[in-house]
Order: structure tokens, then sequence, then C-alpha cells
């Protein structure tokens, strides 16, 4: 066995493992602390019923939301990377969160709380975003700073919209302090349910497609030249991330940095191949960002910091981290 | 075997190629020769059916290439352009991907896969580079994996452009005898060189380009004979007798 797979394999499982004992965490600890035992008690639906009640109704839901943000952010940041052929493309960088809070915010202005209409809207406006970013890109033949130079502008005006909309009608709840940064203390079933589902569907269908995301990188030419349809394919994975990317804002609003610096926590242990590096930043992704919440509920309570505001603290250094690295002369930057 | 009818091309309005009437057989090495900007990579585009032809005919073995999808025309005709990208991903995986357009679902290479890239890596001595990362390979070897893949696509067509760049002599005279042996086993190869002296040594047919137009396709020695390298080029190719068959060497004047 290749040294590269069997370091994958035990990347997978470590990750797994550590992922699912911050799950574990996540769903024991906050104002009201489970023992290992009350856990297990409550999720058969024995015991007290407050504790039932917390965890049915708060902690799962808000764990299943940082795992699912987790894995969609992380991955959907992988594509972006590789499709864009750009390390520093990411969907709150490049302005596809922002597309699909600006969707969120539209939906919430007409009076739509939750339910497959914020998912779908959120997924139209990351599209919408990440299909002009390619057009632009496409049709300038622009350079990868260009490309994200157009991204940042295009966030900082989707932002703009997104803002307006507020202003103009009041009643709109969606740019809570909490969804401008993300967060996840409001997060509902009935609004994480149909995102998750989009979220599966779109993670399931990437993880056929290793292959032919590590053949568009080879550059056009050459991908087609081994029966690759580069445009059909480029499109479809612009899809597939802004699915993921939109999905996840739905219910956890804008969260920054983690669709950059997961993929390039695992691309520089592990990688780029896409067989290695979407599994990986599925799990990494959903553990972290657990991790990050799980923080940032304990750190002052019994207040709570939007996780968002965690990660900006976390994400503002990693990606300086990564802007000196590249500038250090890494070839491929 | 390859054949184009009355074939144009370009990019967008921009024409490149004009009618265009080529053919190159099987068990045949064809050279396109020409001065820069000439339309010599498009043409090879063409053939291998990533360019659109605005308009003519492209037969592959009898079949028109504007009838296959995307996997079925890389089934048919291996392409290697001029210009590549340096993935981050391992040399092995790279040829491995040569094996794409057979793949089926579930999407995975099978042991068949393998063995065949393998093989193609052997063929072009760069079995050991088989784990290690592409951007930490020379210039020269990352040549040799881009070759190695096409070679693993295992088509009856292949093309290359300009295959001998970033290869050391020693390792273009390699070169010749592979594009040899491919030929032998009764692939139609169809090669740009820049280097005349080695299209006119292991050619059986040399085709010469100017503005997009094909002037002449012929012979080695009936194109050596010809004016047509002196009027193209300013140079006249000349050739000595050695005990190791023809060789030709340029005469500046």
């Amino acid at each position: 066995m290749p040294d590269s797979r069997r370091k994958f394999r035990c990347l997978l499982w470590s990750s797994l493992i550590l992922c699912i004992i911050i799950s574990v965490l996540s769903l024991c600890l906050g104002i009201v602390h489970f023992s290992l035992k009350e856990l297990i008690e409550a999720l058969f639906q024995k015991g007290d019923k407050i504790n039932i009640n917390i965890l049915k109704y708060a902690r799962i839901p808000r764990t299943a939301a940082c795992l699912m943000a987790g894995a969609a952010l992380s991955v959907s940041g992988a594509v972006l990377q590789n499709v864009l052929a750009n390390k520093l493309a990411s969907p709150s960088v490049i302005g596809v969160n922002a597309g699909a809070g600006l969707g969120v915010t539209l939906c919430c202005s007409l009076g739509i709380l939750s339910g497959w209409a914020v998912s779908v809207s959120a997924f139209l406006g990351s599209l919408i975003t990440v299909l002009l970013i390619s057009v632009f890109s496409a049709k300038t033949g622009a350079s990868k700073t260009t490309v994200i130079l157009g991204g940042v502008a295009l966030n900082s005006m989707l932002g703009a919209f997104s803002e307006s909309i507020t202003v103009l009608n009041p009643d709109t709840v969606a740019l809570t302090t909490e969804f401008r940064v993300g967060g996840f203390s409001a997060v509902s079933a009935e609004r994480l349910l149909p995102a998750s589902i989009l979220i599966i569907a779109a993670l399931l269908i990437l993880f056929t497609l290793f292959n032919e995301l590590d053949i568009l990188s080879l550059g056009d030419d050459s991908a087609q030249s081994i029966g690759l349809s580069t445009k059909k394919y480029r499109i479809l994975f612009l899809i597939l991330s802004a699915l993921l990317a939109g999905s996840a804002v739905s219910f956890a609003g804008l969260l920054g940095f983690i669709g950059l610096i997961v993929p390039h926590f695992i691309r520089k242990i592990i990688g780029n191949e896409s067989r290695y590096l979407l599994p990986l930043s599925t799990i990494v992704g959903a553990g972290f960002i657990t991790l990050c919440d799980l923080v940032a509920r304990l750190i002052f309570m019994p207040y709570e910091l939007p996780v968002g505001i965690l990660m900006a603290i976390i994400g503002g250094p990693a990606f300086v981290w990564l802007l000196l690295r590249m500038k250090g002369g890494h070839k491929n930057g | 075997m390859v054949e184009l009818k009355n074939v144009s091309a370009g990019y967008g309005k921009n024409m490149i190629l004009h009618n265009i009437c080529f053919a190159a057989d099987a068990g045949t090495i064809t050279t396109i020769i020409g001065n820069n900007g000439c339309g010599k990579s498009t043409l090879l585009k063409t053939i291998a059916g990533i360019l659109p032809a605005t308009s003519g005919e492209i037969q592959v073995n009898g079949i028109p290439i504007q009838t296959l999808t995307a996997a079925q025309r890389a089934k048919q005709t291996a392409y290697l352009p001029q210009g590549k990208n340096t993935p981050d991903i391992t040399a092995g995986r790279m040829v491995l991907h040569g094996r794409f357009p057979y793949l089926s679902y579930p999407r995975k290479y099978k042991k068949e896969d393998f063995d065949i890239a393998k093989s193609a890596m052997e063929k072009m001595g760069i079995a050991d580079c088989m784990h290690k990362p592409m951007h930490s390979l020379s210039g020269g070897t990352r040549q040799k994996v881009y070759i190695a893949m096409a070679l693993a696509q295992s088509t009856p067509v292949i093309i290359m452009d300009e295959p001998t760049s970033y290869l050391d002599i020693g390792q273009q005279i390699k070169f010749s005898q592979m594009a040899r042996d491919l030929a032998q086993c009764g692939k139609t190869v169809i090669l740009v060189l820049h280097d005349l002296l080695t299209a006119l040594k292991i050619s059986d047919q040399i085709c010469v380009m100017e503005n997009g137009k094909i002037l002449l396709q012929d012979t080695p020695q009936a194109i050596q004979n010809s004016s047509i390298i002196k009027a193209l080029f300013g140079v006249t190719i000349k050739t000595v007798q050695t005990s190791e068959g023809v060789q030709y060497y340029y005469q500046m004047e």
C-alpha cells in the first residue's frame, strides 16, 4: 500500500474519532452539563424529561448544524479552489456566502423564515455569485489575483444589498449580528432539515467525482484530451459548491474562513489529490466548527459568543499566514 | 488513420486554419513543421477534437470525430498539448488519469488500469517517480509523465505537440525511437516538431504549414529536395551517409 494511502487512512480514522469525541462533548456540555450516562439515557428517551428536551430541541440540532455547516463549507472551499485554480478562493472570500446571505435576507424580508424556500433562495444566491465569478474569470482571462479581487468586490456589493434590505425593511430578521458573523444558537430543525438534505446529496455526488476534479486541474487542453468535458464539469462543480455553501449559510449565517483554512490545512498534510482532500475536509471541517462552537458557548458561560467571531479570530491570522507563505515563493501559489 | 477534408477552424471570429486537407496513415509518423504561429498547434487540437472545426470533416479510423462523445474521442486519439499545467498530484496518479476515458461506475480505476499506467511509466523510464508529486519533478521528467499519460490512453492515434521540449538530447533520441516503436505497433503518430533534422529523420511523412494552410505534404526526401525548407526557414538541409544511415545537417547561407 503506498505511503500516501496509509497516511490517509490513519488521518481519516483519527479525525473521525476526534470528530465523534467533539460531537459527544458538544451534546454533553453547555449551561446544563450531562454526564455520558445521562446523555445515553436522554438519547433513548429515558431519565429526566428536561434533559431529553434540551437534547432534542437544542443540543442535537445545534451539533448536527455544526457538523453539516463545517463539512459543507470546507468541501465547498476545496472544490472552489480546484475549479477556479486559485488557492485563495473560498465561499466567504469571493462572495458566495454573501450571495447566499442576500438570498436568505430576501426570503426573510418576504416573511419566510424556515423550510425549503430559505435553503433554495440561499442556494440560488450563492449559485448566481459563483457563476458571475466564473464568467468574469473566463471572459476576461483574469489572473488569479484579479479573480479574488473581483470576488471581494462582489462580496462587499452583495453585503451592501443585504444591509440595504434590512434598513428599508426593519422587519427582516435575517441580518441579526449572529447571522452576519455566523452562529448556531438560533438554529432550528425546520431550517436545518432541508439544508442538510441538500448538503448530503451534494457531498455524495462530489464523492463520486474525485477523478474529474483532479483532471480539471490539469488545464482545459489536457483534461479534454483524456475525455473530460471541461465546461460541463466546471459548471457542475460550481453548482455543487454553491449548493454546499448556500445550504450552510441558510442556517449558520455568514461563517467566514472555514472554507479557506480547513482545505489548506489538509492540503499541507496529505497533498492535493481530491480522493484524500474531500473526505478529510468533510470530517475535519465538521469537527473543527463543532469544537469552535463548543468553545464559543463555554468560554463566557452563561453568555455565548457567536461562533463566527471565534472563527474570524482564528481565521484572520491563518489567512495572513497563508499569504505570507505564498509570498515566500511557494511554487504553485 | 486520420483524414481531414476541407477543414477550417479557429478561435471565435479569428480563423486560423483554412480548408485543410490532410491524411496520416496507421503505422506511420507524420510530422507537421512550419514557422511560429502558422497554425500547427491549432491543427493538432482540431484533429484531437478539442477545437471544433467550423467546416469540413475529420475522420479517425473512418469515424467522423464530430459524432463522438468526449470519452469516445479520447479512446481514439491521445493528445499531448504544448502548454501544460503542473497539478499537485503524484506522477503515478497523473499517468493513471490517462485511463480516464475507460472509467465506468463506480468511478474507480481497475487493476488493469494500474497495470497499463505502470507499464507506460516503465516505458518512459519514470517508474521510480510513481509516488513523487508532479511539482517536485524536473521539466524533462514532467514531460515524460505527460507522454506516459498519453501512452496509457492506449489509443490508435497519438498526437503530440512539441513532445521533445524539456528533454535532454539523450532523451530526445530515446523519444524518437519510442515514436518509431509506436508506429510499428500500427499506431498513427502525428507530431509537431521544431527540430527539422529530427523531423526528417524519424518521419514517414512531413506536412509543411504556412498561414493556416498546408503548403506541401510529402516524404522527408521529397521535402528536403524541394526548395520549401529554404523558403520558409532560410536554411538548407544537407545529408551525409554514415554507418548508421543517412544523417541530416543544416547549412546556413
